[in-house]
């Protein structure tokens, strides 16, 4: 579950480094542990998958706030520094929020779909439209990354730099 | 591989979400089908990148090929420390409910101890990485904390005035909404047992909370913390005693609610009362 906050969490945007996105998740976890007490009508899977869901609720509250936040001073799509350790995980953290949570609880958690679309609170044909509209996405962008240069690859274009009021 | 229906099955064998029966089915075509499993190759590759990029254990298709219900590829500590926070103990069978078939190379006898060791040292570790609090028993956590705090502080002595006395929830409601961002539910109920001295804003787990004050019959305080929360799944109230004060704690309607007194049963009554309060009507 760690893993997976983690690779929530971590988007280039608004956690740029990975101690900030260990402190966040660790923060959302304890807040996420409330709803893990004492349903003895649950078993584990469906208390795993309600942790899940809950973590995912707060990291959303926790991105709404952030981009009320940022009045306009951030260009959505220019995220990536390019400084990822890895081209899937540039692509990874590209993704809108909505793909990277179907696509992470179901390669990284081992959802099944069915309880990724619990978690999510979606239908299962969101889930799987979802899962497609990111795999599409992170082939594209190996793609890409494949065909850029090693300059550009190495150095993010000027363009990503936030703008501090 | 022309149609989302094929899509959505080419998706489920990659994330070992079909029947083993559908997973014969499919790696047959598969055979047959060039394209299609060139296309399932992409995203099984795709997967292992993600995995092992994020550091993720890779084996997760061994719980299914084990002959096991799809995506059994639960971590066992996960599985243990959630287990045992609950205070009413499970069977055992409940948690493997798909029988799996043996396996067919028995596990040697001589590395049964180090299991068991690395299984304990991985539940342990395990609740330290994940953040857990208070460890595999009861978690008082952060809300019970804050609940317990803002009693003390508010509530525990009779002699401590509230911050907005008022024994109307609607006047207290009116007071205390436009104080939080997105509202807050204050209970409405009218009880002998209980009387509404008033309220106070306290500090909650992350950001500020209600805190009502209740008093019984025989004058003797009980408080309630409220907290608004994003949207949580309801839990039934579950009380703690913790260092001498009886504690109610539940979630509702996006809020968190947290009772606590030095009566159990003012607590418990707190709790039935603000729960009923909030319940649809039928």
């Amino acid at each position: 579950m760690r893993c997976f906050g983690l690779a929530l969490v971590r988007d280039d945007r608004f956690v740029c480094d990975d101690g900030s996105a260990a402190s966040l998740v660790d923060k959302l976890f304890r807040q996420a542990s409330l709803t893990l007490i004492d349903d003895p009508t649950g078993d584990v899977r469906s208390a795993r998958v309600r942790a899940f869901a809950q973590f995912i609720r707060l990291y959303r509250r926790h991105v709404r706030r952030m981009s009320a936040d940022e009045d306009g001073g951030w260009v959505e799509g220019l995220a990536s520094t390019g400084r990822a350790s890895s081209s899937v995980i540039s692509g990874v953290r590209n993704l809108p929020l909505e793909l990277r949570e179907a696509l992470l609880l179901v390669v990284l958690a081992g959802f099944s779909h069915c309880q990724a679309a619990e978690a999510l609170d979606i239908p299962l044909a969101a889930v799987i439209d979802r899962l497609g509209r990111a795999r599409a996405r992170i082939s594209a962008h190996m793609s890409a990354a494949r065909e850029s240069t090693p300059r550009e690859a190495a150095w993010p274009s000027a363009a990503h730099l936030r703008i501090v009021k | 591989m022309t149609s989302r229906f094929e899509t959505a099955e080419a998706f489920a064998y990659v994330d070992n979400c079909l029947a083993p029966a559908d997973r014969r089915a499919f790696e047959a075509r598969l055979r047959e089908d060039a394209e299609l499993r060139r296309q399932v190759g992409l995203w099984e590759s795709q997967n292992g990148a993600i995995r092992a990029a994020y550091g993720a254990a890779a084996s997760a298709r061994a719980a299914i090929d084990l002959g096991g219900n799809s995506n059994e590829n639960f971590p066992v500590w996960m599985a243990s420390a959630i287990q045992t926070r609950r205070s009413a103990v499970a069977p055992r069978a409940q948690t493997a409910p798909v029988p799996r078939t043996p396996s067919l190379v028995p596990p040697a006898p001589r590395f049964a101890l180090a299991r068991r060791v690395l299984a304990i040292a991985t539940l342990a570790a395990g609740l330290i990485v994940a953040g857990v609090p208070g460890g595999p028993t009861w978690p008082r956590g952060q809300s019970i904390d804050a609940g317990l705090a803002a009693y003390r502080a508010f509530a525990a002595a009779s002699d401590v005035s509230v911050e907005f006395r008022t024994s109307d929830p609607e006047t207290l409601a009116k007071w205390l909404t436009p104080q939080f961002v997105g509202g807050i539910a204050v209970p409405k109920f009218s009880s002998d047992a209980l009387t509404l001295l008033g309220g106070r804003i306290a500090p909650g787990t992350t950001t500020s909370a209600a805190f009502l004050v209740y008093e019984d019959r025989r004058g003797e305080r009980v408080g309630l913390l409220i907290e608004p929360l994003d949207a949580p799944a309801p839990t039934r109230p579950a009380l703690r005693e913790s260092d001498g004060v009886s504690l109610a704690l539940w979630t509702d309607g996006g809020h968190g609610f947290v009772a606590a007194g030095r009566d159990p049963q003012d607590v418990a009554t707190l709790a039935r009362l603000v729960d009923e309060s909030r319940a649809p009507p039928r």
